[in-house]
């Protein structure tokens, strides 16, 4: 679905409020940002993996990849500015050639370094350096699994790929990734594998703890239970599923208004791999670049006119605010 | 019998009693399904306004219902959240005994409120399922529990 068509569908609430509505209700509209603690970097639209839920409609056959331009302009931003992490996106990051080059930089400035990574292009020959490139430079990693079962798992991600990542996790916990002590932190997503809310972050990560240390003898830094947000392949799945209108009313009567407060975009920038800037990795993916006056491409940054952005807001913003709260730091309120 | 009449731009559906007819309209194709088979393929049985008393969107009224008796609505809202939270059991556990009363009561509300619950929770199929077996084994046993009652009957009636 192209973006303009997606952003039809999300335009048609039926009885239900507008977002924007939603939260002038509560007196928080406009929504603004309160300054940039993030700068989240999409490296690239291709993956090795097309899951199902996948809100970058991201895939083998994308061709997006962020330029060494755009990269070095990213860091010059880090270096002159203290934001104090760095998450670095895709797609599989790993399919950007300039990854490795990129963290050994990003590293140098002693900021929080985080790379979301699927793990399962690291069981291939040819990307099994990178185990070493994120040991070395003490990389955060953040993966998904959506579920702790393999079969249901699967249906999400492709099949076999659980067997990968669980392979993946043990050669890194080997390397003390998710040890305790080791400085290096291994982070899991949780997403649902359908239409429903994920339940709650602590319940879930005590049991994903229990299932994979007893199954498979794994361990794990800690669990980020993410809400899926109708954006992407998983709006195409509600649609198709019949589900769109129950998952939208289903995120509208789980309206948090502590949550709103809460939204990453409120913290975090995001770069497009095209060096467009962007509130969320959401907005990006729905051509919503940073507006009301804020420069809209890296190359333009401007610190002043950004951090005290007003937010780009649609009705996918409910996904971010429904039960717990939602970010790619997992829940936002107590879990 | 009971005949339910739904109708959208593109469809007019008419069943009863598990059958119904649909037509497409413009093409004036007429089809027979059974009520799952149709159910599967559009989910309209439930979206129709006029199709059922029992409808999803329903659920969402629960909260309301302290409507005209706030007092004890308010009462039964801090006792059911009290009872169904996490204590000495966790909050799955007590999730999948809430959805095994759920389908031994046949309330499609609390079926369908507690099955995504569960969901949510990382609960599995089988695991639910295995709930539900728990739930008919026991509807089963009470049924016949009961037979005890009346075949005490039956032995101090009969000659
Ligand atoms: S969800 Fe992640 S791993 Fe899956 S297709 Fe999208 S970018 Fe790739
Ligand atoms: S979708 Fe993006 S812009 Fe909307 S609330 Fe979430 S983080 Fe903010």
């Amino acid at each position: 679905m192209d973006v303009r068509e997606q952003l039809n569908i999300l335009g048609r609430m039926g009885e239900n409020p507008s977002f924007a509505g939603k939260i002038r209700e509560i007196n928080r509209f406009p929504l603004m940002a309160r300054g940039i603690d993030i700068l989240q970097i999409n490296l690239g639209r291709r993956c090795n993996l097309s899951c199902r839920h996948c809100h970058v409609n991201a895939g083998p056959d994308r061709t997006e990849i962020m330029e060494r331009p755009i990269l070095e302009k990213c860091l010059q931003v880090l270096e002159t500015f203290p934001i104090a992490t760095i998450d670095i996106t895709g797609g599989s990051p790993e399919m950007n050639p300039h990854l490795e080059w990129f963290i050994t930089e990003a590293a140098r400035l002693n900021r929080r370094l985080i790379v979301r990574s699927n793990l399962t292009l690291l069981c291939e020959e040819s990307y099994r350096y990178f185990m070493n490139v994120f040991v070395q430079n003490k990389v955060e990693i953040v993966t998904s699994l959506p579920d702790y079962l393999a079969s249901k798992s699967d249906r999400q991600r492709g099949q076999g790929s659980f067997g990968k990542v669980i392979a993946a996790l043990r050669e890194l916990n080997t390397r003390g990734y998710g040890r305790k002590d080791s400085g290096l932190v291994i982070n899991i997503v949780h997403n649902p594998v359908g239409a429903y809310l994920p339940g709650s972050q602590a319940a879930l990560e005590h049991e994903y703890r229990e299932r994979l240390r007893t199954e498979h003898g794994l361990s794990f830094s800690h669990l980020f239970c993410i809400t899926n947000l109708p954006v992407g392949r998983y709006l195409d799945y509600l649609m198709e599923s019949g589900n769109y209108e129950d998952y939208l009313r289903t995120l509208w009567h789980s309206f948090n208004p502590d949550a709103v407060d809460h939204v990453m975009c409120r913290t975090t920038l995001s770069v497009g791999w095209d060096g467009s800037l962007y509130d969320c990795d959401f907005n990006q993916m729905l051509g919503l670049t940073v507006n009301h006056g804020a420069p809209d491409n890296i190359m333009n940054f401007d610190m002043n006119r950004l951090k005290h952005r007003e937010i780009v807001i649609n009705n996918h913003c409910y996904g971010c605010v429904a039960g717990s709260g939602s970010s790619c730091q997992g829940a936002t309120t107590g879990a | 019998m009971f005949y339910y009449y739904y109708e959208d731009a593109f469809h007019q559906v008419i069943f009863k009693s598990g059958i119904y007819c649909y037509k497409l309209k413009d093409k004036g194709e007429s089809h027979h399904y059974p009520l799952a088979t149709y159910y599967d393929k559009k989910n309209y049985i439930f979206r129709g306004a006029k199709m059922n008393y029992y409808e999803p969107k329903d659920l969402v009224d629960f909260p309301n219902i302290a409507e005209w008796a706030a007092d004890q609505g308010n009462k039964f809202f801090e006792y059911y959240g009290a009872a169904t939270g996490a204590g000495k059991l966790t909050e799955r556990e007590k999730s999948l005994i809430a959805l095994t009363v759920a389908v031994t009561q046949n309330c499609p509300y609390c079926i369908d409120a507690y099955t995504t619950k569960c969901m949510s929770l990382g609960i599995s199929s089988e695991e639910m399922m295995e709930a539900a077996h728990v739930g008919a084994a026991m509807m089963a046993g009470v049924t016949l529990a009961h037979t005890t009652q009346m075949r005490k009957i039956i032995k101090k009636k009969e000659m």
